[in-house]
């Protein structure tokens, strides 16, 4: 097993974000949107759109770092989707229409896969050294190759002739991407469609083979990060066999979750999605005194020293102003259960 | 008024005109102005059953919290740079007032076709926005219905005989189909009028055994990139063909591709694709008389009103052609 980042290492429960941070909600937030508006009609400056982009990733690390998240995600603001951008990158691919994949009002991107695939470039965006600027601890995170491939399409040209070896394609992008990553406290992929309401076994079957050939020899922290769905036994036990350093759970849409981990010790660390994204619709905040009762249950069981609270999903569900408030409480719960 | 075999109608919403700006559910007299030039538009088209357009709509949830004074929250982003503001259930539902029966009354002034009333349904306006008030998802599906009730019951009142509930949201919870389908029930139990649930953009060969069971007359499905694909690579025509809709209800089918970007289809290929689902879904005459025929969705999404208008004009040709042989 991996160890966490020294400075990470020292502290008990940390918290974390997960996915795209909303955008607008600022000046710069609001500059970006009506720039990339004009970029769009064929007005726009790229130049002012990129220069927008860092000034407001540079702004969503320290609200970020003001609510007291200590493992902030670079905000992932230049993302189209959060399902298929890393394929941006990506030669051997194109994009289809639009499709809605999940229970909320969101469009993803069609991944088309036409040829064998290849990095152009790196597939880690600019915008990471940025927030690097902000923050000496900024985790990477990318969608899971098992989720990528489910949403792409085998298109015309496609060497991969199924779900598996595409998923084994994206994997070997990943591959070649984490051997060029250096000083990353973190890694995490984001596989929700593994566990959110389509999945299937052969989607978990996949998984531990898959997180193997990947990750074999890799020496940076990584993390799989699951959510928009419920734990069975045996999706619990794959996800504790993969070679990986924390597992995220989703304690939104299954709190029961907590009562599984109770039964089924483990010495990964436990991404505590216990914080709700809103993906539901669900605008309230949760009671304090709730959420600090829920971690005192889990802390008996979970490894607060290796594990992370964070919220179940993305925020970008909620407004900007919501979301900050939601950040607060993560950051607030963490530092309280740990006094 | 007595309809042709393979009756014409719209989904509801068409570009705005420039003049029409800042619309939030509430007709004006610019919206009067595009709605009147859209009305007789569709009759120059013959479409048998015309919508108003949607001119006076900002959007199809959002107008609706608006019009019961919920508060609006700041933008939440669709995909890319499109974002939009969800309105928030704070407090217990209850309509204030009706919301779009001036809108239906003005429309059907306009013409002597039957204009086909349009509302948002229970279980979308539940999903496209946010709950701080209701503990259960029932209980906040089901006192949408009761509001969406009370409107379709006043629109009824002024005359609507065709009322349309649309639900472009059901697939995305495919697993609530019971809350659905009891949250439509509400709404439609014993109005006395044609009804029809409008339902697109999902993946509906997971909806689809449920359809049957609808408490509607007539259900509207988008299948134009279904029929593209063909019989033999569509899972959702396969299920169609093995038992199909018409058994239970009126299928209105969508033949016209309403993304943005996508150019007019030529006469011969939306013929093609009334011809296939025809093949799948009128096996008897009695299912043939059945069938309506429509665009997918909207035309909002095209935000090109000649486009809109040529795509219209092509589905009207194809249909013609198509009624010749028949």
């Amino acid at each position: 097993m991996l160890r966490l980042a020294a400075t990470l290492e020292e502290m008990n429960l940390k918290s974390t974000v997960v996915g795209p941070y909303p955008r607008v909600g600022s000046k710069r937030g609001d500059a970006l949107r009506k720039e990339l508006n004009k970029a769009y009609e064929g007005t726009g400056d790229a130049q002012l759109v990129q220069s927008l982009r860092k000034d407001l990733t540079r702004e969503i690390i320290q609200e970020m770092v003001t609510a007291g998240i200590d493992l902030p995600n670079c905000g992932l603001v230049e993302v189209h989707d959060e399902l298929t951008w890393p394929l941006e990158n990506v030669d051997g691919v194109q994009f289809g229409g639009m499709k809605k994949v999940f229970h909320t009002n969101t469009h993803y991107r069609e991944a088309i896969v036409t040829n064998r695939i290849s990095r152009k470039r790196r597939l880690l965006s600019d915008l990471y050294e940025v927030a690097s600027e902000v923050h000496p601890t900024i985790k990477v995170e990318f969608p899971g190759p098992c989720t990528m491939a489910k949403h792409s399409l085998l298109g015309k040209g496609s060497p991969y002739r199924n779900l598996r070896e595409l998923a084994e394609a994206y994997a070997s992008l990943y591959r070649e991407e984490l051997a060029e990553l250096k000083g990353t406290p973190l890694v995490q992929f984001n596989e929700p469609s593994v566990v959110a309401p389509r999945a299937t076994s052969e989607d978990v079957e996949m998984l531990s083979e898959l997180y193997s050939k990947m990750l074999r020899g890799v020496n940076i922290p990584v993390a799989v990060w699951t959510y928009y769905g419920k734990y069975s036994s045996r999706l619990l036990d794959a996800l504790f066999s993969l070679p990986v350093d924390v597992v995220g759970l989703d304690f939104v849409w299954d709190p029961q979750v907590a009562t599984l981990l109770e039964k089924k010790p483990c010495d990964k660390g436990i991404g505590i999605g216990l914080i709700d994204s809103g993906d539901q619709g669900l605008i309230r905040m949760e009671d304090s005194k709730k959420v600090g009762g829920a971690l005192s249950m889990l802390k008996s069981h979970v490894n607060f020293e290796k594990s992370f609270l964070s919220s179940n999903a993305t925020l970008e569900h909620l407004p900007r102003d919501h979301a900050r408030r939601k950040l607060a409480l993560i950051g607030e719960e963490a530092r309280r259960i740990n006094r | 008024m007595r309809l042709p075999l393979l009756p014409t109608t719209g989904v509801g919403s068409f570009p705005k005109p420039d003049y029409v700006t800042g619309a939030r559910g509430v007709l004006d007299e610019n919206s009067k102005k595009a709605t009147s030039e859209f009305i007789r538009r569709q009759e120059e088209l013959g479409i048998d059953v015309p919508v108003d357009g949607e001119f006076y709509r900002g959007d199809m949830a959002t107008d609706y919290y608006r019009a019961l004074g919920l508060p609006i929250a700041d933008w939440t982003r669709s995909y890319d740079n499109r974002y939009w503001k969800k309105g928030i259930v704070d407090r217990s539902l209850r309509r204030i007032g009706s919301i779009q029966v001036e809108q239906f009354k003005y429309a059907q002034s306009l013409t002597t076709r039957p204009v086909k009333a349009i509302l948002t349904g229970p279980t979308t306006l539940a999903n496209w926005g946010f709950n701080s008030h209701y503990e259960s998802r029932e209980d906040l599906v089901f006192s949408w219905a009761q509001v969406v009730r009370d409107e379709a019951l006043d629109l009824v009142k002024a005359g609507a005989k065709y009322l349309q509930v649309d639900e472009p949201a059901v697939a995305e919870r495919y697993w609530e189909t019971e809350l659905f389908r009891e949250g439509l029930r509400k709404v439609t139990e014993g109005l006395g009028v044609y009804t029809i649930t409008h339902v697109c953009y999902g993946e509906f060969p997971l909806v689809y055994p449920n359809m049957p069971k609808l408490p509607v007359d007539q259900i509207d499905i988008e299948l134009s990139s279904e029929l593209d694909l063909g019989i033999e690579k569509s899972t959702l025509l396969q299920m169609m063909r093995k038992d199909p809709l018409t058994k239970y209800k009126d299928v209105a089918v969508g033949v016209i591709d309403v993304r943005p970007g996508v150019p007019v289809e030529d006469v011969k290929t939306v013929e093609k694709r009334i011809r296939m689902a025809l093949e799948v879904l009128a096996p008897t005459d009695e299912a043939l008389r059945k069938i309506w025929i429509d665009p997918d969705c909207g035309f909002r999404t095209t935000k090109n009103q000649d486009v809109s208008y040529s795509k219209m004009k092509v589905m009207t040709e194809a249909v013609e052609q198509v009624r010749k042989g028949l």
